[in-house]
């Protein structure tokens, strides 16, 4: 695929240019928090930043409906579900290395687990219709660990162009049809061998800052009843946790859901919404029995299907992208990493 | 692309009441369009969700067997929002059912052994679908001895009672339909699931045994099978989870590294062994 430039003083140029096909989504501040928000050339945030909330929304949004239907019955159709799939087309930019892999992290248990016949449609509808413009971290922060979980800070993985900032300019790496097909809808020049040899070197020094010796994938090769078996560890996580599930919700590759129904007079709606393990009541019975009655027991199962479970039922990969965010805004400063270095069965 | 959460509109040919709490009320559905009935093509322990629009679904074992054409036979309890709803609702009315899902009893590996069917009040749903579909005359051939043991707390309790009387009258099965104790009118057998169990279980060699129950009978159950020298990989238990997706998607319903949903419902002992205890 093609390598082409960028000049910064064209980015507002090159994002108006898509506006025509595309609704453009960039990282824009609102009330103190950046976030993804519709493109304004106004509010454009012209410096690498990563948003609070993922790209998850883009893909798996935080309520989605699914069906419509008639409660009315005079219709022919009362009770008769339609479906509602997202047609629009979009493309997000600025998007982090860690944020585009979990898109692909996500799509194993939603789209592509071979031992699965059956396909999450709306999750595929949206990955069809949505193109990730990344930017590479050249200072990942000191949260960061995606080199750990299988990523790089200048990966490729699920992006559809990637941008390299070099000073004055972009270099732009064309990595699928539907990037070559948004690249195309600006004229951009081609690069030169040194702007590539520049950005190889900018992705290797961002690459070389961050720490070595972590040991997010220590558990993933370990025996499952003795990693669930370290009751003192979860006892002890389990003790601090307060089960807000604010790590879920900024979490790139938490991707838990419940299916609800919503009526208005006669019309209705059938959605998904978000659902996190931290809350006893995603696993209450009917009965009144809970599987997962024990703070601890949750957040046992949240470190374990990242680590552990994830990783046995889809190619070893674990569910974690390394972005931090759970790091950063854990009220109780509970660490990944940390509890990932623990997780050794003895 | 197919819609895996979009449900088969069906309508409610026949409820009726259950059991005499009236807690239970079994639902004959029959799907609006043929083409929908061809393509749920399900075995016995199968699972499907039922849909009620504007309340929601719930995942409920399907009780009649592909053998029975034409219809689906659900038993339900009122628990919940929709299960409560749904013990409104009456024949002639439209509602969904998604499915099937889940994996079936080991039909294959039962082939050419006796089978030993035990089930526990409201938990016989997949159990009668399965003994309806063994004592078809095309399937009746492939499979040995049968031996039944289902207990209620009393009489009333006890779910299909006429099914019930009909296999105790053939000799191609043994049925031991037993009361937790004496009740006024009950002629037959008294005493607990694994009690009765203990007394009629077939010898260890050339059995599967298929166990479906509340909890408490599951766990005193268990010792009677390994005392009589049944291995984990001959007995076969069916779970409950609290379910939403249906397809091992939306996270709650795993022990573990499996899916209750898409890995079960129907788990050997010698699978269970292997997992955690969180269920």
């Amino acid at each position: 695929m093609s390598e082409l430039i960028l000049k910064k003083a064209d980015l507002t140029a090159f994002l108006d240019a898509l506006t025509g096909a595309y609704q453009v989504w960039a990282p824009a501040e609102v009330d103190g928090v950046v976030d993804y928000q519709p493109y304004d050339p106004e509010t454009l945030i012209r410096e690498k930043v990563r948003p609070r909330l993922s790209v998850k929304k883009f893909f798996h949004p935080q309520r989605e409906n699914m069906f419509k239907y008639t409660l009315d019955p005079a219709s022919e159709e009362c009770n008769l579900m339609k479906e509602t799939l997202p047609q629009d087309k979009r493309v997000i930019f600025g998007v982090s290395s860690c944020d585009a892999r979990s898109v692909v992290l996500n799509g194993l248990p939603f789209c592509n687990d071979p031992t699965n016949e059956r396909k999450d449609v709306y999750y595929q509808t949206r990955w069809d219709n949505t193109v990730l413009i990344g930017w590479g971290c050249d200072e990942p922060c000191v949260t960061c660990f995606c080199h750990a979980t299988g990523g790089h800070p200048f990966g490729e993985e699920g992006l559809d162009i990637i941008l390299t900032d070099l000073g004055e300019k972009f270099l732009v790496k064309v990595l699928t049809d539907k990037g070559r097909a948004v690249a195309g809808l600006y004229q951009l020049e081609e690069a030169r061998e040194e702007d590539a040899k520049s950005a190889a070197k900018v992705a290797e020094k961002a690459r070389a800052a961050m720490p070595g010796g972590l040991k997010m994938g220590q558990p993933a090769g370990q025996d499952m009843m003795g990693l669930y078996g370290l009751e003192e560890l979860w006892e002890e996580i389990g003790s601090r946790c307060l089960n807000c599930g604010v790590c879920t919700y900024l979490c790139p590759t938490c991707y838990c859901f419940d299916i609800l129904d919503e009526i208005k007079g006669q019309e209705g709606v059938r959605f998904r919404i978000w659902d996190a393990c931290m809350f006893p009541l995603y696993t209450l019975h009917g009965t009144g029995h809970n599987p997962r009655a024990a703070k601890s027991a949750r957040v046992r199962q949240r470190f374990m299907h990242k680590l552990k479970y994830f990783p046995d039922r889809h190619q070893k990969k674990l569910s974690c992208v390394g972005c931090g965010r759970c790091v950063v805004y854990c009220p109780v400063n509970i660490d990944i990493r940390e509890v990932a270095s623990r997780m050794k069965a003895s | 692309m197919k819609n895996p959460y979009l449900p088969y509109p069906v309508r409610i040919d026949d409820v009726s009441v259950a059991t005499t709490d009236r807690a239970l009320r079994t639902y004959r559905l029959v799907f609006l369009n043929q083409e929908d009935e061809k393509a749920f093509d399900y075995l016995p322990g199968q699972f499907a969700e039922l849909s009620v629009t504007g309340k929601g679904e719930i995942p409920i074992g399907i009780a009649s067997s592909p053998t029975e054409p034409g219809h689906l036979l659900f038993t339900v309890n009122r628990v919940g929002l929709v299960s409560s709803y749904l013990h409104n609702m009456k024949a002639g009315e439209i509602m969904g059912v998604r499915g099937p899902l889940g994996n079936t009893y080991p039909l294959d590996l039962m082939k050419g052994k006796d089978i030993l069917i035990i089930g526990g009040g409201f938990a016989f749903t997949t159990l009668r679908s399965t003994i309806v579909y063994l004592l078809d005359p095309k399937n009746r051939g492939d499979y040995g001895k049968i031996t039944v043991v289902y207990g209620a707390r009393e009489p009333g309790l006890l779910l299909y009672k006429d099914e019930l009387a009909e296999w105790d009258k053939r000799d191609d099965i043994e049925m031991a339909t037993t009361i937790d104790r004496e009740y006024p009118g009950w002629t037959g057998r008294t005493g607990f699931v694994p009690a009765v169990a203990k007394e009629v279980c077939p010898p260890a060699h050339n059995v599967i045994a298929l166990v479906c129950g509340p909890p408490v009978m599951i766990k005193f159950t268990q010792p009677v099978l390994d005392e009589a020298g049944y291995k984990p990989d001959q007995v076969f238990n069916s779970l409950e989870m609290r379910m939403k997706c249906g397809f091992g998607l939306c996270g709650r319903c795993n022990i573990g590294n499996k899916y209750v949903c898409k890995d079960g419902p129907v788990f050997s002992q010698a699978q269970l062994n292997d997992m955690p205890k969180e269920y």
